[in-house]
C-alpha cells in the first residue's frame, strides 16, 4: 500500500467558484440546475413553493439514481443513504444512516478516508477517485467517488455528498484486458527465447527464467526419453539450494509410473492437468510414504498446472508449473497459458532435439573422420577441397586442414615433391581424383613423397579415388583415401636388401663351386674317363640351376618394388633362341627341343633378361612333359610383332588355372601336379619381364593335351614408350 | 712366350676364388697376383703393374668401385684395362661408370671369363 493514494490524483481539485448550498454537488455543478433552481426575487411564496417542488424532484432524482448517493457530516457520520447505496452496499438506508461511513470502508483505506475528510473541510471538490468499498456480506468493491463539500445556510461546510458508482465489471475488464496483454508480452517474449538458440539445455533454462516467478514457484521440464522413462531437464526455483533439495527428492522419489494421475498420465493423454488447490487430503492421497507425506508439506503445495510438451502431434514431454510460497491459485486462464506455452516449447525443442541429432550425427562422423588412420579429402568437380581430414593434411605436409584447403587443388604438396612408384616425378594430371573426373570409375596409384630438397621417397601412399554421384548420374564430388604405405614400402625394402644380400651370398659359393668343377673338367678331360667328365657335367648343370633360383629370388624382389633393372640393347631375336635351345639341349637328355620358321625380328631389349624368359618357358615344357620327348619352338613374325611359341606335349593346365598361372606363387594344387614342386615364381618373372618389354605372353591349354607358351614382343630399335628403366642405376 | 707372359691381378676377398682363377689362368698362360685387399692396388708400383685387373666390385671394407675410379684417375694405371665381377648383376652399370672396362656377373661362366680377358688384351 503506498503511503498516501490520494498524493498526485488528477482527480482531485481546488473548486474555485462556491458550490450551491445544501445541494448535491454534482447537480450543482450542472448549468441547467442551476438555472431551474435560482431563487427570485418577485414571488417569496411561488417561491417557497418552486423550492418545495425542486426539494422533491431532487429527492426523487437521488432515490432513483442508479449511483450510491450518500452524505455524511463532516465527522464522518452518514445522513442520508439512497436505495442506490442500498443496492450497491447491501445496507439498508435505516441500518447505514447514522453510522459512521468507515461501515463501507476497507480497513486499511481507514487513513484514506481520514484524509478525504480533512481535504472536505478545506472545501477540496474530490471528482471521480477510484478506490474500493466493502458490501455488507464482505466482498470488496470497485468504485469511482465523486465527493463534495454540503455547506450550510452561511456558506461554512457542515458535510459532504458522495456519489459512488460501482466500477468493479469495468476494472475486471480493465485487468483482464491488461492480464490478456501481459500473456501476450509473455508468450511473445517465450517465442523469442524459443527462437533464441537451437540449444534445447539453453532454451529450457532461459524459458524456466521467464517462468520462474511471474508464473510458477517451481518450474519443471521432463522429457520423455527413448524408453519412455522422464528426464527432468530443467527444475527451477529462485533459490538454487531449494533446487539441489529438489533434485535430489526427485532421486530419491522416483516418478511412480503406474500412477492415474501426474506427469505418467499427461504423457499418456496428452491432456493438461490443474489442481487449482492443493489440499492436504490430496497430499495425503498422493504420498507413498510418511515420508513423502512429510515432504510434499514442506514444500508447501499451493497449486499445481501439469502441461503436454506437443511436438509433432506427439506428446515428448511435460511442464510442471508449482505454486508454493506466492500463493497463487492456479486458474483455467493459467492453464491455458501454460498450454500454449507447452506448445511453443514442443516446436521449439523438437527443432532444437533434430537440430541436435542431425549436430550430433555430423560430430560423430567428423570425430571418426578425423579419426581414421587414413587421409580422406573431397574433391568438389572443379578439383576444389571441400572436406579434408588431419591424417590427409599430415600425409600431403600440411599444417593444418585449413592450410591444405587452402591450397591450389593441383598443387603438389608444400613440402614434398610427388613421385611415382619408381621415384619419376609423378604427373600431376594423373592424380586419381583428376582420373576420375576424367571419367575412370575408381582410380588408383601409389604416391612417394620426397622432400624437396631430393633424395628417396620418405613416405608412400597408396591413393584410391571414387567418385560420388547425384541423381542425374553427374559427378557430385570425388572421395580420395590415401592410406600411408610407408611401413610396407620400408619393410619390402628390409626385405628385398635381404633377398639381394642373401643372393650374394649364396651366388659367391656357387661361383667357387663353378670354378673348381671347372678346374676338374680340364684336369680330368686329359685322363680321358668319361665317366667323371659326365658327373661333372652334371654337377656344373645343377649350379646352373641353383644359380637361376638363387637370380629368380633377386628378382622376384626387385620386381615388387619395381626396380628390375633392364639393359636395352637391339637383340636378334632368332639368334638369342637358336643360343638358349642350343645350351638347353646341351644339358637335356630327354627331350629333343627343335625351332620351326624364324622371326627375322631385331626387338629392343634386355638379351639375358629375355633368354631368362625363353629358358624359363622350356624348362617348364621339359619339367611337364615328363611322357614326351620332344618340345617345339615356333617362331613367327605378324605385322610389328615377334612371336616365340613353346609348345609341350604334357600334362597340360586346367582351364581354371591358366590365369592364376602367371601370378606370384601361383603352383597348381592338383593332386597330381603336386608331384612336380618348384617356387611358382618363373612365370610370374617371365610375365613381368615381357611386359616390361611392352609385350604380353599368353597361354593355350588342355588338360593332359600339352600346352603352348606365346611370347609377343614389339619389333623395332627402340620402343614407341619411353623406358626409364634403362637410364636407371641399380 | 715364358717370357712375355701377360701379368693379370684378381682381388677379391673371397680367397677361393682367387685360388680356382689363378689355377685356370696360371693353366691359360698368364702370370697371376692375387690378393684380398683391395688397398693392394693402390700400393701398385711402375715395375709390378699388371696388365689387366679383376676387381670383385664388393670387396670386405672396400668398394671395387672406389679403386676403379682412383686408378683410372693415375696416369701410370689408367690404361690397364679392369675386369669388375660382382654377386649383383645390377652392379654393372655402376662398374661401368666408375670406368671399369667391363663386367661379369658371378657366378660366371669361366669360358665366357677367359674370352673376356683375351679380348682386353689383344
Amino acid at each position: 500500500m503506498p503511503g498516501d493514494p490520494l498524493e498526485g490524483q488528477e482527480v482531485l481539485q481546488q473548486v474555485a467558484h462556491a458550490p450551491l448550498p445544501g445541494e448535491n454537488a454534482p447537480a450543482a455543478s450542472n448549468p441547467a440546475f442551476r438555472t431551474y433552481f435560482a431563487s427570485t426575487p418577485q414571488d417569496e411564496s411561488a417561491a417557497q413553493q418552486r423550492a418545495e417542488e425542486a426539494q422533491k424532484l431532487l429527492a426523487a432524482i437521488v432515490a432513483s439514481s442508479d449511483d450510491a448517493i450518500i452524505s455524511k457530516t463532516l465527522d464522518g457520520i452518514i445522513t442520508s443513504w439512497n436505495n442506490g447505496a442500498t443496492r450497491l452496499f447491501g445496507y439498508s438506508a435505516q441500518e447505514a444512516i447514522g453510522q459512521h461511513i468507515t461501515l463501507i470502508v476497507p480497513r486499511e483505506l481507514w487513513p484514506q478516508e481520514d484524509e478525504i475528510l480533512a481535504r472536505l473541510r478545506r472545501g477540496i471538490h474530490i471528482d471521480h477517485f477510484e478506490t474500493s468499498r466493502v458490501a455488507k456480506d464482505g466482498h470488496l468493491l470497485d468504485i469511482s467517488l465523486s465527493i463534495s463539500p454540503i455547506r450550510g445556510e452561511d456558506g461554512t461546510i457542515i458535510g459532504a455528498a458522495t456519489i459512488a458508482r460501482d466500477i468493479t465489471h469495468q476494472k475486471a475488464m480493465a485487468r483482464q484486458l491488461r492480464e490478456r496483454e501481459e500473456q501476450e508480452r509473455f508468450l511473445t517474449e517465450v517465442s523469442k527465447v524459443l527462437t533464441s538458440t537451437l540449444d534445447y539445455q539453453e532454451t529450457l533454462a532461459n524459458i524456466a527464467r521467464l517462468i520462474v516467478p511471474r508464473l510458477a514457484d517451481w518450474f519443471a521440464v521432463d522429457l520423455l526419453d527413448a524408453e519412455g522413462h522422464f528426464q527432468l531437464i530443467v527444475l527451477e526455483h529462485q533459490n538454487p539450494e531449494q533446487v539441489e533439495w529438489a533434485r535430489a527428492l526427485r532421486e530419491r522419489f522416483p516418478i511412480d509410473y503406474e500412477a492415474s494421475v501426474g506427469l505418467p498420465q499427461v504423457a499418456r493423454s496428452g491432456r493438461s492437468e490443474l489442481y487449482p488447490e492443493i489440499t492436504d487430503e490430496m497430499l495425503v492421497a498422493a504420498a507413498r510414504s510418511e515420508e513423502e507425506l512429510a515432504i510434499a508439506r514442506q514444500i508447501g503445495y499451493s497449486s499445481l498446472m501439469l502441461v503436454p510438451l506437443v511436438a509433432r502431434g506427439k506428446t515428448i514431454g511435460v511442464v510442471t508449473f508449482v505454486a508454493t510460497e506466492s500463493g497463487k491459485k492456479y486458474n483455467a486462464r493459467d492453464l491455458a497459458l501454460a498450454e500454449e506455452l507447452g506448445r511453443h516449447a514442443g516446436v521449439a525443442l523438437d527443432n532444437a532435439r533434430l537440430y541436435k541429432e542431425a549436430q550430433q550425427a555430423r560430430d560423430q562422423l567428423e570425430i571418426i573422420l578425423q579419426g581414421v588412420a587414413d587421409g580422406i579429402i573431397v574433391y568438389d568437380k572443379g578439383s576444389r577441397i571441400i572436406y579434408a581430414n588431419e591424417a590427409a593434411a599430415r600425409m600431403t605436409g600440411y599444417a593444418s586442414v585449413e592450410n591444405l584447403q587452402r591450397a591450389r587443388p593441383l598443387e603438389p604438396t608444400r613440402r614434398f615433391e610427388i613421385t611415382d612408384e619408381e621415384g619419376r616425378p609423378f604427373p600431376l594430371d594423373q592424380l586419381t581424383h583428376k582420373r576420375v573426373l576424367a571419367g575412370e570409375r575408381k582410380a588408383q596409384a601409389i604416391i612417394g613423397y620426397t622432400q624437396k630438397a631430393g633424395g628417396r621417397p620418405e613416405r608412400w601412399s597408396h591413393v584410391t579415388s571414387s567418385p560420388v554421384y547425384d541423381e542425374r548420374g553427374e559427378i557430385l564430388f570425388v572421395i580420395t583415401i590415401t592410406h600411408d604405405i610407408t611401413e610396407r614400402v620400408l619393410a619390402e625394402r628390409r626385405k628385398d636388401e635381404f633377398i639381394s644380400m642373401a643372393s650374394h651370398e649364396l651366388k659367391t659359393p656357387v661361383t667357387s663351386l663353378k670354378g673348381f668343377t671347372y678346374v676338374l673338367q680340364r684336369r680330368l678331360r686329359n685322363q680321358s674317363d668319361a665317366q667323371v667328365l659326365h658327373y661333372l657335367e652334371r654337377m656344373d648343370a645343377q649350379l646352373d640351376k641353383l644359380t637361376r633360383l638363387v637370380s629368380d629370388l633377386l628378382d622376384l624382389s626387385r620386381m615388387q618394388v619395381g626396380k628390375l633393372d633392364l639393359q636395352r640393347a637391339p637383340v636378334d631375336l632368332d639368334a638369342l633362341i637358336a643360343e638358349t635351345v642350343e645350351n638347353l639341349q646341351a644339358t637335356t637328355l630327354t627331350h629333343r627341343i627343335t625351332i620351326k620358321g624364324a622371326t627375322r625380328a631385331q626387338v629392343f631389349g634386355d638379351e639375358d633378361r629375355l633368354a631368362q624368359v625363353f629358358i624359363n618357358l622350356l624348362t617348364n615344357a621339359i619339367k611337364y612333359s615328363p611322357s614326351a620327348n620332344r618340345v617345339e619352338v615356333h617362331l613367327a613374325r605378324e605385322q610389328n610383332c615377334a612371336i616365340v611359341r613353346v609348345q609341350d606335349f604334357g600334362i597340360g593346365i586346367d582351364e581354371a588355372h591358366q590365369e592364376q598361372i602367371f601370378e606370384r606363387f601361383y603352383q597348381v594344387t592338383d593332386p597330381e601336379e603336386k608331384t612336380y614342386p618348384g617356387l611358382g615364381i618363373g612365370l610370374h618373372i617371365s610375365k613381368t619381364i615381357v611386359e616390361r618389354h611392352q609385350g604380353r605372353i599368353e597361354v593355350h591349354s588342355r588338360k593332359g593335351q600339352g600346352a603352348t607358351f606365346s611370347v609377343f614382343l614389339p619389333i623395332g630399335e627402340r620402343s614407341g614408350k619411353s623406358d626409364h628403366q634403362a637410364e636407371r642405376t641399380g | 712366350m715364358q717370357s712375355k707372359r701377360k701379368k693379370l691381378l684378381i682381388v677379391d676377398d673371397e680367397p677361393d676364388i682367387l685360388e680356382f682363377l689363378q689355377v685356370i689362368l696360371e693353366e691359360e698362360g698368364y702370370e697371376v697376383l692375387t690378393s684380398t685387399k683391395g688397398e693392394y692396388l693402390e700400393q701398385l708400383h711402375n715395375g709390378g703393374l699388371p696388365q689387366l685387373i679383376l676387381l670383385d666390385v664388393l670387396l670386405s671394407g672396400k668398394d671395387g668401385r672406389e679403386i676403379v675410379k682412383y686408378l683410372k684417375s693415375q696416369d701410370e694405371t689408367k690404361h690397364i684395362p679392369v675386369i669388375m665381377f660382382s654377386a649383383h648383376p645390377s652392379a654393372e652399370q655402376t662398374a661401368r661408370a666408375a670406368g671399369a672396362e667391363d663386367f661379369i656377373a658371378k657366378p660366371f661362366n669361366i669360358d665366357d671369363l677367359l674370352a673376356k680377358i683375351a679380348q682386353l688384351l689383344s
